[in-house]
């Protein structure tokens, strides 16, 4: 595997640690006191950290560790959980998605900063921990023993070894026993066991050495009994010593066995061993084996623990770069093309044989087409799940209380109608903390809780997605609107007058327009709302907004679910094809050219009662208009946003699939009016009416 | 040669493993995404070998060790600590696993650990 693979998964893990990092502190700061939430955060921040490391990604493996050691110090209650520790771990996630952002230029994010400030929560209470730690009791050393004496004894109330031993490397140490320990010397002996001086090297890459140790005496307190280690368990355990120490161990085996058996443990790089065998013989009852006994007994206490009752996840899934699933899709819009094309061939061809056969590829294809679409499709929960950071941010820095409610995040939609949305949602969510919800005071003044509500809802409708984003705030003014869009210059007085309350309120939309006298750093100019509009159009779908003034506004938010494949309407105006999204057609119907009524110089037609405008679609689309004056006309009924339009057309040529192909160029994107392009049948291009932006 | 099982919670750390495993002749059986899963699958697969990650969502490495060491005493569970948990490494080497590496992974020592237990 590339490194450039690993690279990907890696930042792709490591993107929904962090997100689930953001989400359980977003939890932890509400329920300051859940332990659920420390313990994923400290399980994610862990993974990470793992992660990281075996990347060689180092500033990201000690933020994590610190983040981990922070949370396992609240988790063990030796630092209390205050809101600068949540400010800090924010600030650290952010940090991280940074990096994680830029893991080919590590350097260009600063860290030191935030290093100092998550130091400065665990140092005060990490020295604390250590005044706790108990200091090993000291060792009850008694005076000089009668073994082989040496003049030089350094100290006191210990024997020295040295010089009964004839190993030159294990011995260049002292040794000292205290009078216990000769007493268990003499007691194995007497058991027949021989004693044997060990000194273990470790490799030199060892990283715990500590366990590795511990490892090692527990092998040797299986065969026998461990009478001394120099340094000391406890500093063994603790890492205090070089690559290499010294265990006593009496035991019934022979040289070569333990020699062997010890090293075959991992990272051991060689023993060396000798027999202590010139010990006088002393006595002693104590010496007694518990070690074995007590490891015993942990093994019986086993218990299964199962939290959750969450299903099991098994692996039972890839990942796939999009840029596969986009080249697969594409495949599929070619495969769709060739079989319409098969279907006319087959018309001038009568064969049964053939059209059974195109009948099983005609189910076939759209069995790969959903297959493809539905492993597109991804739960709206990706987008949603970083909003409830934003809001929290947004509300701190502006001084409001929010509760933001996210319903249906399990909502799919296709994965190039997701990436778009995001920035959009921000802009409108943004509006709606900005300028909608009002703050605590004014909230209590109009007599509203202080707490503003906030909700982000997705929700399926037949073939498409709604958002909504709804605020409690102080609504929308429509007159606000019609004075600031005059003042502005952007419409007339007469003009605006026209509109009605609805259609005002929807002015938010216009270019360049913003409604707040001060601008804010948050919503910026009031620009989103216009870039907004015009993103969600140009995916096939719709804004608009409703409001009452004092109560709130919903910012409504229609998607289509794909936006690849189609069914689109066929049609023909002024000698030229074009589709209409099927979505937006509401019917087709003829009339009779006298039934047309003008209305203020808009054509329009009573439809069962109602007055529908109709929209020479050849004029709208500035194309040659038909000379002669047809007594029958074709008209297709469409929708947008509620409100019905007549497109009257020259012939309807049917119901198809098409693959949209974007208008990608600079120039092209420019245009208004169309979602896009595609390849028919026989080859030839048409272009795919946008309704959003067409009327 | 050895059938080795994964279990880590991080499809990462399961490919780094993985690699070094596949690329050096052994067999990876199975691969089970936290505690519980390679409890499940243990039975299932029979792995000559268990690399086993410590801190896992739904069961820890060490809960999932003591269970799966309960009904197969002869079982190879090789701890993937990472530093700062000594302490449970030490626990799980008690309770019966047979050895540790330490992330981030070095192929030698994956390779050499299941060498020396194997």
């Amino acid at each position: 595997m590339e490194i450039s693979e690993y690279k990907e998964i890696f930042k792709a893990e490591s993107e929904e640690h962090l997100q689930q990092l953001n989400e359980a502190l977003l939890g932890l700061e509400q329920n300051p006191n859940d332990m659920e939430y420390i313990n994923d955060m400290f399980r994610s921040a862990h993974t990470l950290k793992g992660m990281s490391a075996t990347m060689g990604f180092n500033t990201i493996a000690e933020l994590t560790h610190e983040m981990e050691n922070i949370m396992d110090m609240i988790r063990k209650s030796q630092i209390s959980l205050t809101e600068k520790i949540i400010e800090i771990q924010f600030e650290c996630l952010d940090t991280l998605e940074m990096l994680v952002e830029n893991i080919d230029d590590p350097d260009s994010v600063d860290v030191t900063t935030l290093q100092c400030k998550l130091q400065s929560i665990m140092v005060p209470s990490s020295t604390a921990q250590d005044t706790v730690a108990v200091p090993p009791p000291a060792n009850k050393l008694i005076p000089d023993l009668p073994i082989g004496v040496d003049a030089e004894v350094p100290a006191n109330h210990s024997t020295n070894i040295k010089e009964i031993l004839p190993c030159k490397e294990v011995m260049n140490k002292e040794i000292k026993f205290t009078q216990e320990e000769l007493a268990e010397i003499q007691h194995a002996r007497s058991n027949d066991q021989g004693t044997f001086i060990l000194k273990v090297f470790l490799d030199e890459s060892c990283v715990l050495k500590g366990i590795r140790s511990s490892m090692v005496l527990m092998n040797l307190s299986k065969m026998g009994k461990i009478i001394k280690t120099k340094p000391s368990e406890k500093d063994l355990e603790e890492e205090k010593f070089d690559f290499s120490f010294v265990v006593v161990v009496a035991t019934s085996e022979n040289m070569g066995s333990i020699q062997q058996k010890i090293e075959n443990i991992s990272e051991i790089k060689k023993v060396e061993l000798i027999s202590l065998s010139s010990l006088e013989k002393t006595t002693d009852e104590h010496a007694e084996d518990d070690t074995k006994e007590k490891s015993i007994d942990q093994t019986s206490k086993s218990t299964v623990q199962q939290k959750k009752n969450d299903p099991v996840k098994t692996g039972q899934s890839i990942r796939v770069s999009i840029e596969r699933l986009d080249n697969l899709m594409n495949l599929v819009g070619e495969l769709v093309i060739n079989k319409i094309r098969l279907n006319q061939l087959s018309t001038d061809i009568k064969s049964k044989d053939l059209e059974e056969a195109l009948g099983t590829l005609d189910r076939l294809t759209n069995e790969i087409q959903t297959e493809v679409m539905e492993s597109r499709m991804v739960p709206i929960d990706q987008i949603f799940s970083r909003f409830p950071r934003m809001v929290r941010d947004l509300a701190k820095s502006e001084g409001k209380q929010i509760d933001l409610v996210i319903e249906g995040k399990e909502i799919e939609l296709d994965r190039t109608v997701l990436d778009e949305i995001g920035d959009p949602l921000v802009h409108i969510l943004r509006n709606a903390v900005d300028h909608g919800v009002e703050s605590p005071q004014e909230r209590t003044k109009a007599g509203k809780s202080p707490e503003g509500l906030v909700r982000l809802a997705a929700s399926r409708q037949r073939n498409t997605v709604l958002i909504e984003v709804q605020d409690d705030g102080k609504g929308i003014d429509p007159e606000k609107l019609r004075n600031a869009v005059v003042k502005k210059g952007l419409m007339s007085k007469e003009e605006v007058s026209k509109l009605s309350d609805e259609e005002a309120i929807n002015l938010i939309f216009l270019p360049g327009f913003s409604t707040n006298s001060v601008i804010t750093d948050i919503s910026g100019r009031g620009v989103g709302m216009d870039a907004a509009k015009t993103k969600i159009e140009s995916l096939g779908g719709n804004v608009s907004v409703r409001s009452v003034l004092g109560e709130g506004s919903i910012v409504t938010l229609q998607l289509p679910l794909t936006i690849a494949i189609i069914q689109s309407l066929m049609i023909r105006t002024a000698g030229e094809t074009y589709a209409i999204p099927l979505n937006n057609v509401v019917r087709d119907l003829g009339i009779r050219s006298q039934d047309i009524k003008t209305i203020k110089g808009q054509e329009v037609i009573l439809l069962r009662g109602e007055v529908l405008p109709l929209i020479r679609l050849n004029s709208l689309l500035d194309c040659p208009a038909e000379v002669q004056k047809k007594e029958k006309l074709i008209v297709v009924v469409v929708e947008k946003m509620g409100s019905h339009f007549g497109f009257v057309v020259d012939e309807l040529l049917g119901q198809q699939e098409v693959i949209i192909k974007s208008l990608d160029s600079k120039v092209l994107r420019s245009v208004k009016g169309f979602a896009g392009a595609t390849i028919l049948g026989n080859g030839t291009v048409c272009l795919i009416l946008d309704i959003g932006t067409l009327v | 040669m050895a059938k080795v099982m994964i279990v880590d919670d991080a499809a990462f750390m399961r490919m780094v493993i993985k690699d070094i495993l596949i690329k050096n002749g052994h067999e990876v059986v199975a691969e089970a995404v936290d505690g519980l899963d390679a409890v499940n699958k243990y039975p299932q697969v029979k792995p000559e070998l268990v690399f086993m990650d410590i801190v896992m969502p739904n069961m820890e490495g060490i809960d999932a060790l003591k269970n799966i060491m309960a009904s197969n005493p002869d079982a190879k569970i090789v701890m993937c600590s990472s530093i700062g948990q000594q302490s449970v490494v030490t626990e799980a080497l008690k309770l019966g696993a047979k050895d540790f590496i330490v992330k981030p992974f070095d192929a030698q020592k994956v390779l050499e650990v299941v060498k020396k237990v194997m």
